[in-house]
């Protein structure tokens, strides 16, 4: 067996946590401040073009017990009912890991229209749990406003899979330390 | 030669497909069902929580929002350059204003303090202003709030009132180490209580998610007058009293406020630290 070298090793650790931090960064761009009016109103769900992504071509980089966290750290940041996103996007990223045979081999255009489908469903399933956390039906503007934003999210899509795409090719072929070498 | 067609995939409907091998979803789809029972049935229960989590996140957000910051302030630059010289009469015609109302306030306090002596009023504890950068939204349409970068350290505490630009904002909900999360006045769980100026009629703003909050428990025989001046009235010991909110304006016969705050586009706020009334009582979750 070959030798770990040290830097070997640095680099297999920073380009999986490269992966990871771009995970992170898509969820704090969920929150943060974008300084422009109505910013939050109309915010593109940035989280689940991430656990759409990886849940077709590498559900290992994303596992479920992750999403379930990081949808937690979305719904304690963002003062909603705690586990409301975490439910959504683990029933979700279930969903397309269902189908990530058949997703993988598609065009890129039928990927796009699969997250449009996942970004609508995402907007009815959180109107639908808000109004039910409310016993009463959620604003009917604020539906339409997260219909803007799911608009936005279909947009953006394209460019934050470009980011994903790359930060994938960068990745090691194993995540598992112990098969690095040889 | 020929390009064979994509063979088709069979795609088998069986009800238990999502079953079996998903176990790990189904073990957290349940989990995040019971968390969310828990939190529809005692909403408040996660506050420490999220406060936690907020301040571990609070310097990752502050680096984040830095690019976003510059970029508004550069486009609000550029924008203004052109704009400027309008402004600047504008803001020399407001000065000359303000500088008469300055002697008049001054006439008032004192003729207010010699009544007070007078009465013996017990005068009201003295404030200070706590200024904070918002450094996060809440990034849905469904609830208004935004995370700000002052926490206890600060001496923020729960219940403060939040003040930008003109007039209220919101007021502090949680208080962290260093952050602090504020409840916008336009969201649907935002209950203020407010006084009419003039008439002094009290009165409560609840949020309705809309750009406009609107005015409740009214008596049914009051007359509002579109343009009154809402203040905040201090019942309960909730805020400060006197803290301008905005101005009536009817709309399908309701009495909405419209804020003097812009609501829509806050980016630094001024927390006011109130002492509370040491007369009340402990206890009651409003504070």
């Amino acid at each position: 067996m070959s030798q770990l070298l040290p830097l070997d090793f640095l680099n297999w650790a920073s380009r999986l946590f490269l992966a990871q931090g771009v995970i992170i960064l898509f969820l704090l761009l969920n929150i943060v401040s974008f300084s422009m009016p109505h910013a939050g109103d109309f915010k593109p769900f940035f989280l689940l073009m991430a656990v759409y992504y990886w849940a077709i071509y590498r559900p290992t980089v994303m596992p479920i017990p992750y999403t379930f966290v990081l949808g937690l750290v979305f719904d304690l940041l963002a003062e909603l009912p705690v586990g409301l996103s975490a439910l959504i996007l683990v029933g979700l990223q279930t969903i397309v890991q269902k189908s990530r045979l058949f997703l993988m081999g598609q065009p890129y255009v039928m990927v796009w229209l699969g997250f449009a489908v996942m970004s609508f469903a995402y907007t009815i399933s959180f109107w639908l749990l808000m109004s039910l956390s409310e016993f009463s039906f959620a604003p009917f503007k604020a539906f339409v406003q997260m219909m803007i934003a799911g608009l936005l999210s279909i947009m953006i899509f394209p460019l934050a899979s470009l980011i994903l795409q790359g930060v994938h090719r960068l990745l090691p072929v194993t995540s598992n330390p112990m098969r690095m070498v040889g | 030669m020929k390009r064979r067609s994509r063979s088709k995939v069979q795609v088998r409907f069986s009800p238990f497909q999502f079953l079996g091998q998903g176990q790990a979803s189904l073990i957290f789809i349940l989990a995040a069902v019971l968390l969310l029972t828990v939190s529809f049935v005692r909403p408040g229960v996660y506050g420490g929580v999220r406060s936690t989590v907020s301040d571990a996140l609070t310097p990752a957000l502050i680096l984040l929002s830095e690019p976003f910051r510059q970029v508004a302030s550069f486009t609000s630059s550029v924008t203004g350059l052109s704009e400027m010289r309008a402004e600047n009469a504008q803001l020399r015609a407001e000065n000359a204003r303000l500088r008469e109302w300055y002697q008049t306030a001054l006439m008032l306090d004192a003729e207010n303090q010699s009544l007070h002596s007078l009465l013996n009023v017990k005068p009201d504890p003295a404030h200070r202003f706590i200024t904070a950068r918002v450094i996060a939204d809440s990034g849905n349409a469904f609830v208004k709030s935004a995370i700000v970068a002052a926490g206890s350290e600060d001496l923020v505490q729960k219940g403060q009132a939040v003040l930008s630009g003109d007039g209220l904002v919101g007021r502090i909900i949680e208080s962290g180490r260093n952050s602090s999360r504020i409840l916008l006045l336009t969201d649907v769980n935002s209950r203020i209580p407010v006084l009419l100026e003039g008439s002094r009629q009290k009165a409560i703003l609840s949020g309705m998610n809309e750009e406009l909050p609107l005015l409740k428990y009214l008596p049914a025989d009051i007359e509002v007058k579109e343009g009154t001046r809402i203040i905040t009235s201090g019942n309960g010991g909730m805020f400060m009293p006197g803290l301008p909110i905005g101005t009536v304006v009817m709309k399908d016969g309701q009495p909405y406020v419209k804020p003097y705050a812009d609501i829509s586009r806050i980016t630094h706020v001024r927390i006011v630290d109130f002492p509370e009334d040491p007369n009340l009582i402990e206890g009651g979750e409003l504070r």
